[in-house]
């Protein structure tokens, strides 16, 4: 079940409702009921993957958690870190391919997966792969002790909500408040709800709409002109962001309604100075796992500037292998780590003075990166750069799209720049509501509701793009 | 606490009223125009017609009334299989219970199955029938599963219409007028495409034929006659072959079939297509009421009617004509003269 899919919110709903009509102590087992239902229906493949990962993560970090002596702990967390790695390795070195699988094995893997090209992979194996992993090396480093409770860290990882595409959760926050008792919380509602619409509204309104501009230009890419093209990469850049803060948003606030806090995932990421302020701004859930699990473990930059720029450059070649196994992805995450090597050599951060100039330079560098990001070869990037370079004619909005299309997309892109303008000076946009009655405050959420409705791209006239982080 | 509680509740509910009332205002109102007359309690009819697009274009209810006094409703859907004509028939039944189902077999060969890519012309028949748990049913038995919503709810696909309106490309998916009795009269001519009847029999099972039996069976226990039939067009060897074998049913299931394809005379394709592949002008579709309106007038005997009722079919019958005038008759006179 997508959270774009037609049964989301009437799911949602419907557990909601359960959820605080339940006696407290009997919400947590509700909670992993339906986060196993979500599993399952979205193939039971990714179900059977996750609980396994959670299995091995729980007897792991029991037997790390119980484990006196740090050579055998060590070899301990070695073990089973690489043992909850399996499956996500296998699935990335068989993505992309279409290997002549036996009839009962091709079976196991053909549905409710997501992938690319030949062979897929269960929806969202990154993330509890990460869930897991990032809790056992917690547990291993002493930041927490081991849950011993099945149930509740089957919860932990499993918990609908960021199960396929994040935020991924860390032991030390989420798996205290799986067992906390909670009093209704009718504001956790209304803020959760509010940042579902906002979701829905990044996802449906702006990015599934910008993709049907960028999927064709990337699609026709040696047809298109230099405009085109730049468009294109543009248009993506806000795409990507549009399509996975929204995911963020939904998954944010639907465990709000809970009254279980995610980490936030994006802060206005697009209004950073540096590549290195993008990246504290940008899936800050995903940024901060690698720094403090592999980064520091590396070293960081206790070491000297060599190790240091090693380390970082490192963390964001796997940071590229985590998107994806294509050659593409390497490059795209090895430009961000040149980028901030540069930063820290120029010491940019402290050179620029104009904000603007500076804000502009990153969108320019990280959209430069993005462009391999969405190509689907490297050649196919390069070919576009030179496109790019050699043919500026014709009008770049040429694609058969309807004015009210780009009317749609221009109105979509104003107002989330608004909502992280509001957002980067500690505003928020519905602040004006806040005093007046609730009355008043009701009737501008549904306003903003029904303009959802009418004006997003869903439903069958139009078949929803997946999330982009669905498949990684 | 409970001043919260009722807060959210209202706001759902409002929620969901306003949805209705978006469903409503966004929904085609073509189909609805349709099928206005039959959902309305206040009529009786004596004869339904069930099956394609062929049976909606080859038979006027208003023209049977003219010529034999004959009340019908023709609930012909464009590429309905026979598998989804058994539902519109037990949603018919819900309605009006007739003294007659005419049963097209032209799908007789398709399964529903296979037909994805023309369910959204059910639109033209669902979107006028008001929800009940028979239209449910109906809408999970026949749809794949990322399909039955829009026929639930029409706004999961017309949301969008308001695109539509302000790019002017706004059109119908039906093109009929409420007079028109769930008929649609297509004005034109073409070149039919070439014909060889065929006596052949292809007696292969297919879903098709096992929902014509069902049909056959639905219309036995509500006492409605069934009578099947076979409306001409320049059908492919292959398919007559097929329609021919439901002389079989028939003769098992021991009701009428009446194969047009066989009535020499009755149909001139080179005059009486619309278009190449099939579907009749109102030339042929004349030709066709009034033959299946002697059959029907035998069948159904003596009839009474009361004064309102007839007032309304009048009324239905003048707008007809002055239709069928404007839109036929005049453009016919150039075209024969031109012959």
């Amino acid at each position: 079940m997508l959270f774009t899919s037609l049964t989301y919110l009437p799911f949602l709903l419907a557990i909601l409702i359960l959820y605080w009509l339940v006696p407290a102590p009997r919400r947590r087992v509700l909670l992993l009921a339906a986060s196993i239902l979500f599993a399952a229906m979205l193939g039971i493949q990714c179900l059977a993957c996750a609980a396994l990962c959670a299995g091995i993560a729980y007897i792991g970090g029991r037997w790390i958690g119980k484990c006196d002596n740090q050579i055998r702990k060590r070899s301990l967390a070695i073990c089973f870190s690489f043992a909850m790695l399996v499956p996500m390795l296998f699935f990335r070195m068989m993505s992309g391919h279409s290997p002549a699988l036996p009839d009962w094995l091709a079976g196991l893997f053909s549905g409710g997966m997501t992938g690319q090209n030949g062979f897929l992979a269960p929806a969202g194996i990154s993330f509890f792969t990460f869930t897991s992993l990032g809790y056992l090396l917690d547990v291993y480093h002493g930041r927490i002790k081991a849950e011993n409770r099945p149930g509740v860290f089957l919860t932990f990882v499993l918990f609908f909500p960021h199960l396929t595409s994040g935020p991924i959760a860390r032991g030390e926050s989420l798996l205290g408040q799986m067992t906390e008792e909670k009093a209704f919380d009718f504001e956790g509602i209304r803020d959760g709800f509010s940042m579902i619409l906002l979701g829905y509204f990044e996802k449906l309104w702006v990015a599934d709409r910008i993709a049907l501009y960028v999927n064709f230009i990337f699609e026709h890419w040696y047809e298109s002109t230099g405009w085109q093209l730049l468009l294109a990469i543009l248009l993506y850049t806000v795409q990507i962001y549009a399509d996975f803060n929204g995911y963020s948003l939904i998954a944010i606030g639907s465990a709000r309604c809970f009254g279980i806090s995610l980490q936030d995932n994006f802060r206005q990421p697009y209004l950073a100075v540096s590549v290195r302020d993008f990246w504290k701004r940008w899936h800050i859930s995903l940024t901060t796992w690698f720094r403090d699990e592999i980064y520091i473990p590396l070293g960081g930059s206790r070491k000297g500037n060599i190790r240091r720029y090693i380390n970082i450059l490192l963390v964001f070649l796997i940071s590229g292998y985590w998107h994806g196994t294509g050659l593409t992805f390497l490059v795209w995450g090895g430009l961000h780590g040149l980028y901030q090597i540069a930063e820290i050599l120029l010491d940019t951060e402290n050179r620029g003075k104009n904000r603007y100039f500076c804000r502009i330079r990153t969108l320019v560098l990280v959209a430069f990166a993005w462009l391999f990001f969405r190509a689907t070869s490297f050649q196919m990037a390069v070919q576009i750069l030179l496109r790019i370079g050699t043919r500026f004619i014709g009008s770049p909005v040429s694609t058969g799209m309807l004015p009210t299309q780009w009317a749609a997309i221009v109105i979509g892109i104003l107002f989330m720049l608004l909502v992280d303008g509001f957002h980067e000076q500690g505003k928020r946009v519905l602040a004006f509501t806040d005093r007046k009655p609730w009355f008043v405050r009701g009737a501008v959420m549904m306003v903003f509701a029904f303009l959802l409705v009418i004006f997003s791209l869903w439903g069958s006239g139009y078949q929803s793009n997946s999330f982009i982080y669905f498949q990684f | 606490m409970k001043a919260k509680i009722i807060y959210l509740v209202s706001w759902m509910t409002l929620f969901i009223v306003g949805l209705i009332c978006l469903n409503g205002f966004f929904l085609r109102k073509d189909a609805q125009m349709k099928y206005e007359h039959f959902f309305e309690a206040d009529h009786s009819y004596d004869v339904l017609f069930f099956g394609t697009s062929h049976v909606m274009d080859a038979v006027y209810p208003t023209e049977l009334y003219k010529q034999y006094g004959i009340r019908s409703y023709n609930l012909g859907n464009p590429a309905e299989t026979l598998e989804a004509s058994y539902y519109t028939m037990k949603i018919a039944f819900k309605y009006h219970v007739p003294k007659i189902a005419v049963i097209d077999v032209a799908y007789v060969d398709k399964r529903q199955d296979e037909s994805r890519g023309t369910i959204p012309l059910s639109h033209a028949f669902y979107d006028a029938v008001p929800f009940s748990m028979t239209k449910a049913e109906t809408v999970f038995s026949l749809f794949p599963p990322d399909m039955r919503a829009e026929f639930l709810f029409p706004l999961v696909s017309y949301h969008m219409r308001w695109e539509e309106w302000v790019m002017g490309t706004d059109s119908p998916v039906c093109e009929c007028e409420p007079y028109m009795m769930g008929a649609e009269m297509r004005t034109g001519h073409a070149e039919p495409d070439p014909f060889v009847r065929t006596d052949r029999m292809n007696t292969d099972e297919t879903p098709g034929k096992k929902a014509l039996r069902s049909m056959i069976h639905l219309c036995r226990e509500n006492h409605v006659i069934p009578v099947l039939v076979g409306i001409p067009f320049p059908a492919p060897e292959e398919k007559q072959a097929m329609m021919n074998s439901v002389a079989v049913i028939a003769r098992e299931e021991d009701v009428c079939f009446l194969n047009l394809f066989d009535v020499s005379g009755l149909i001139d394709f080179k005059t009486d297509c619309y278009d190449a592949a099939s579907h009749l002008n109102p030339d042929g579709a004349i030709k066709v009421s009034a033959y299946l309106g002697e059959y029907l007038k035998e069948l159904i005997g003596e009839q009474t009617s009361a004064k309102d009722e007839d007032a309304f079919w009048q009324r239905q019958m003048r707008q007809y004509q002055e239709t069928l005038k404007h839109m036929w008759l005049e453009q016919l006179l150039p075209h024969k003269e031109r012959e």
